[in-house]
């Protein structure tokens, strides 16, 4: 027998639920979400990560309790002791639902493509003005830093003039390897035979951990490099007092940063 | 050789082959071509394992005598092949009724199951707290690589071995595969595979993880050439496979079984077959050009050449993630929408309602289907292939969530107003929609590239494809196997143990791979043996997590073991569900059917006044009035 | 209460499994006992007077068992290794790579090296990096960088920055033999090149060690003995 004067009930309960688990659970995402241990923010870029992966799970909410709310409503109400003894409504579907269905996901994926193609322009402008070029090489199971516009001078331990935009040259003797500084959100492969550039703007002094993210072989797990991010005059100096090698991969920079 | 003498052939006389073949090869290598040849000597004896084990089970015999034009089989020899008289032997040979391939695959995948869970077990051991305790870390990269490998390969058969070969031809009112034979040349291709890529710790490992990238695939241990190898094989097994299927489902249907008739499940295994057949020759030529640059000194992978950066090699290794990846994306689909088939399989049969937008569901499917082969370098992001195209990969990426989201709407609107059963087909339904819903969601957030710079390579990505994959497919295997095991066997699957296995899976799962996006998004990279201190919280509680998850699949095995040989006796439809393969006795007859049924409406026609036989039984009647 | 008693026996036997496994191929099984420093007295560095303990290790072109005439003359077979390693033709440190040495010491490591000539891709190693004195000491003579074609191996000790202990960040090019010296019956050199340096170590932890030249097999000679512990890459334990 089916009760059909009892759908709206169900639907305004259901819909209700919905709505306080949503606002409860953006609460939680809005004011527990910066409490989250993500690596030190050293650069813009990190930031807008941040705020991305913020954004995306606001929006995410709504949807994930929308399926969660409603299979556990349907979980908890409409159970049945033991086996049914009668069918369920012969509901085939229902096309002003899967309609709209549609068009809400086809406007969250707009939105969601919208703020990923502003960001990944964003990620990809050339920086302006007095750029650091370093040469990043990666081999196994090491990283080493090279300043062309200083001599060439190496180190193993990267030094980065805080608010000075850097363009990174990276570059691999041997397998693939991938260039990550977590505190600034800038990762880039390192490719045997070819240079790949990354650009950031560190805006933070300490010291920041660079990770290799491609398995290249048995000490991958510790192909860590110290990122130290210090003034422009400290910086002078600690290149000044560096070793020169001429790095093998890198053609010498032009006058401009790309 | 004679037809009777053929019949002599099992796995026992193809094992005797297979050790004689490899012996051949490898020492026929060895001393013929010369001592230097080690790798080359284990190709060829692989390849000689092969053959003598194809050749001693008979596979090979049909081909053999057609193109000799000697004598054909004729009916009678055609059913002794296929079983018909045979007792427990007729599942240890070479055989060509699908139902006895369906459980050949259920056992083989699920020894490739515990064999890549006790991976699992090995990786969470060593990762259980910081410091490379255990394992050193060559050790430990070639068991990530193994489990990895292994696990996709599993869940690459896990439906459309079992499932796509014993019930979907019964689900279309089929007597057979459309090609019987080729189905059991599937099964004994796969089984090699496994053997073969059994050898890799012995051959000095393989550490570049299932991705095997080049040039690392290049320099890495011999156990890649095993690695390699063994997976061309199973592709091809699967690519069989998928062209078997396709074939059964197009042209093998009952009269009357439309195209919007079939069952749902159908749809996705006709899905998962065409995405095998169309993507797998992209991974087999990835593995064979690793193979060659490994043997025979090519650089198809190689930028520069072997020893130094003086000599241009010619290669990128760039090819290595397109090739790897052209298959790997649809492959993943290949492995999820069985998964998203088999649970709208279900619900109705235990909501008792019929399925809510059906052709959404198939719609829904297929999109997935023809998209997932537009999206693969969205693991190439920051690679540096071509970075302007990374707004068109973030895009088809994002379009791809569309279709897929439509499933939730399908599952959500059947169970919606159903009278739910709760049994646990429909338990791992609902365990399958938590898990998917994150995994999927976690998902947009890597195709966005700015947050995927910073994911990529972290154990944020490990945690989202074990919630899809696992959470995805595997939950809805466990969900079908349980739905399914009456027909198969004849008994039901233990309940109690079920409900362990279930709520230990539910809890360890969660607290895993929870666990792991965590320390994903904390920055800790993937593929380590070793992590700093930071990690250490997150990681421990995954690891505890995850001996929950091995502790309650050991209990499914041991329940799967136990109830075949002793579980209570099943009916012939004890759920009482509408599709084809319940309608039949229990244990399924040789040919299936008596007669082929005619199909009148679809199978989900619930809550509709119910249709009494008439009388003779199922098969005999006229076409009833259309109903649905 | 039977099928209870079989599930929970399935998973013991699982247990048992995957412990047999970590056993058989774990590292606790397979590498040879790691030689210890030995004491020196104290000795003045450039952060003050410190304990001083010396190492000694050799690099060989392939296990010297191939060679034993240079086994006989080097204490016969009393290293760790029982027997031959599994791999005959690798170059190899010898006796093992797995080294102890004491916290807040000055360290002093003397390689003897039976190897010939690789140059490095990388020159930055030619380079002595995080060495007391920023010198080392080649055959008697110091200095602060070798030729690039003159290396043979290194001894490159990864800082691993980023974990609870401090950071020391050790590398030292190994000079290799020159081509034209004589050698014996089974081509080794009859005399090696010595190679010393010094190093303070912080508080204890665990590090790790690796040759950064490329002498292995496979590609770009980073396979093989380049890449498995126990020939060219090992462990550094700091302690006490």
């Amino acid at each position: 027998m089916q009760n059909v004067a009892a759908e709206p009930r169900h639907i305004t309960r259901v819909i209700t639920f919905w709505a306080i688990a949503t606002v409860i659970g953006l609460a939680v995402v809005f004011f527990l979400g910066p409490l989250f241990p993500f690596p030190t923010t050293a650069s813009a870029r990190e930031g807008d990560v941040n705020l991305t992966l913020m954004v995306f799970t606001l929006v995410s909410v709504p949807v994930f309790m929308f399926v969660v709310v409603f299979a556990a409503y349907s979980l908890i109400n409409f159970r049945s002791d033991g086996r049914p003894t009668e069918d369920g409504p012969a509901v085939h579907g229902n096309s002003k639902l899967q309609a709209g269905w549609v068009v809400v996901s086809v406007v969250l994926v707009a939105f969601l493509l919208g703020w990923g193609l502003y960001y990944l322009y964003q990620v990809d402008l050339v920086p302006q003005g007095n750029v650091l070029v370093v040469d990043v090489t990666g081999e196994q199971w090491n990283w080493n830093y090279t300043y062309p516009q200083y001599g060439n001078a190496t180190t193993n331990v990267l030094y980065l003039p805080v608010n000075r935009p850097v363009e990174f040259r990276i570059g691999s003797i041997d397998v693939q390897h991938s260039f990550w500084i977590p505190s600034m959100g800038v990762k880039e492969d390192a490719v045997p035979g070819v240079i790949n550039h990354i650009y950031v703007t560190p805006n933070k002094m300490g010291t920041f951990q660079v990770r290799c993210m491609e398995l290249c072989g048995p000490y991958h797990a510790y192909m860590d490099s110290n990122v130290k991010v210090i003034s422009s005059d400290q910086f002078q100096s600690t290149v000044d007092s560096l070793p020169t090698e001429a790095p093998t991969l890198f053609p010498p920079p032009n006058g401009s940063a790309s | 050789m004679t037809a009777r003498y053929t019949y002599r052939l099992n796995y026992f006389t193809g094992l005797i082959g297979a050790v004689v073949g490899y012996l051949i090869g490898y020492y026929g290598v060895l001393n013929f071509v010369g001592q230097d040849f080690q790798e080359q000597a284990f190709v060829i004896g692989w390849i000689g394992l092969l053959l003598g084990w194809l050749i001693c089970i008979g596979a090979l015999k049909y081909p053999f005598t057609w193109a000799l034009a000697m004598k054909e089989p004729d009916h009678h020899e055609e059913l002794r092949l296929a079983g018909a008289g045979g007792g427990i032997g007729r599942y240890f040979r070479f055989t060509t009724d699908h139902k006895v391939v369906g459980i050949q695959y259920l056992v083989l995948t699920m020894i490739m199951l515990g064999l890549g869970g006790i991976g699992a077990m090995l990786i969470r051991a060593q990762l259980m707290f910081p410091g490379a305790n255990l394992f050193d870390t060559s050790a430990y990269n070639t068991i990530v690589t193994m489990h990895g490998m292994l696990m996709i390969a599993t869940m690459i058969s896990i439906f459309v071995g079992p499932f796509g070969n014993f019930i979907v031809p019964i689900m279309v009112g089929a007597r057979d595969m459309a090609f019987p034979r080729l189905n059991g040349l599937s099964f004994a291709l796969l089984t090699p595979a496994v053997v073969i890529f059994l050898f890799i710790p012995f051959l000095g490992g393989v550490e570049t993880g299932w991705t095997i990238y080049a040039p690392l695939a290049d320099q890495t241990g011999m156990g890649a050439d095993a690695f390699a190898f063994s997976m061309i094989l199973a592709g091809y097994s699967s690519m069989l496979g998928a062209v078997n299927v396709i074939a059964t489902i197009v042209t093998m249907r009952a009269p009357g079984m439309r195209y919007t008739r079939l069952p749902i499940f159908v749809w996705g295994i006709m899905a998962s077959a065409i995405l095998s057949a169309a993507g797998t020759s992209s991974f087999a030529a990835d593995l064979l050009l690793i193979l060659l640059d490994r043997l025979y000194g090519t650089t198809f992978y190689l930028a520069t050449s072997p020893g130094g950066t003086t000599n241009s090699g010619g290669g990128i290794a760039w090819l290595s993630q397109n090739l790897f990846w052209f298959f790997g994306h649809p492959e993943v689909y290949l492995i999820v929408l069985p998964g998203f088939a088999a649970v709208m399989e279900m619900v109705p049969v235990f909501v008792r309602k019929p399925l809510f937008g059906y052709k959404t569901a198939v719609l829904g499917m297929m999109g997935v289907t023809v998209v997932s082969f537009l999206v693969w370098a969205h693991h190439e992001f920051v690679s540096g292939w071509v970075p302007a195209l990374r707004g068109y990969y973030m895009t088809t990426t994002e379009i791809i969530s569309v279709p897929t989201g439509l499933v939730f709407l399908v599952l959500i609107g059947t169970l919606w107003r159903g009278r739910l059963w709760m049994k646990l087909p429909l338990a791992w339904s609902f365990a399958f929609i938590w898990a998917f819903m994150i995994g999927g969601l976690t998902g947009v957030y890597l195709s966005d590239v700015p947050a995927d710079i910073q994911l990529h390579g972290s154990m944020f990505v490990t945690a989202h494809f074990h919630y899809t994959l696992f959470g995805g497919a595997l939950m809805a295997f466990f969900g079908a196997i349980y739905y399914w095991f009456p027909k198969i066997s004849g008994r039901y699957l233990n309940e109690k143990l079920g409900w362990i296995h279930f709520w230990g899976v539910q809890i360890g799962f969660n607290l895993t791979f929870l666990a792991m996006f965590y320390v994903g998004l904390q920055g800790m990279p993937r593929r380590v043996a070793d992590y700093a201190p930071v990690f250490a919280g997150g990681n421990f509680v995954a690891s505890i997590g995850a001996f929950i998850i091995g502790a309650s699949v050991a209990v499914f095995f041991y329940n799967m073991v136990a109830s075949w040989v002793a579980g209570e006796v099943a009916e012939a439809n004890p759920w009482d569900s509408k599709t084809l393969e319940w309608q039949v006795p229990t244990p399924v007859p040789l040919e299936n059917f008596e007669e082929i049924p005619v199909i009148t409406s679809g199978p989900y026609n619930y809550g509709e006044p119910r249709q009494e036989p008439p009388p003779g039984g199922i098969g005999r009647e006229e076409p009833a009035p259309v109903v649905g | 209460m039977g099928k209870y008693l079989g599930a929970f026996l399935t998973v013991v036997a699982g247990v048992l499994v995957v412990v047999a496994l970590i056993v058989t191929l774990g590292q606790t099984t397979q590498m040879p006992p790691a030689v210890h420093a030995a004491a020196a007295g104290t000795a003045n560095t450039s952060v003050g007077t410190l304990k001083h303990a010396t190492v000694h290790l050799q690099t060989l072109p392939a296990s010297p068992y191939t060679d034993p005439a240079w086994l006989n003359a080097h204490g016969g077979d009393t290293g760790p290794y029982p027997g031959p390693a599994p791999h005959e033709d690798w170059v190899m440190y010898w006796p093992t790579t797995d080294i102890v040495v004491p916290a807040h010491a000055l360290v002093t490591v003397t390689i003897d090296n039976w190897d010939s000539k690789t140059p490095l891709f990388n020159s930055f190693y030619t380079i002595p990096q995080g060495v007391e004195g920023g010198s080392i000491t080649v055959d008697g003579q110091q200095m602060t960088k070798i030729k690039n074609d003159d290396a043979s191996h290194t001894f490159t000790i990864r800082g691993i920055p980023d974990k609870n202990q401090d950071y020391l960040y050790v590398s030292v090019p190994i000079t290799g033999v020159a081509d034209s010296a004589k050698t014996d019956a089974a081509g080794w050199p009859l005399q090696p090149v010595v190679t010393t340096f010094s190093f303070v170590t912080g508080g204890p932890g665990t590090y790790v060690w690796q040759c950064i030249d490329p002498c292995g097999t496979g590609f770009n000679n980073f396979g093989g003995p380049m890449s498995t512990r126990g020939y060219m890459s090992g462990v550094m334990t700091v302690q006490g």
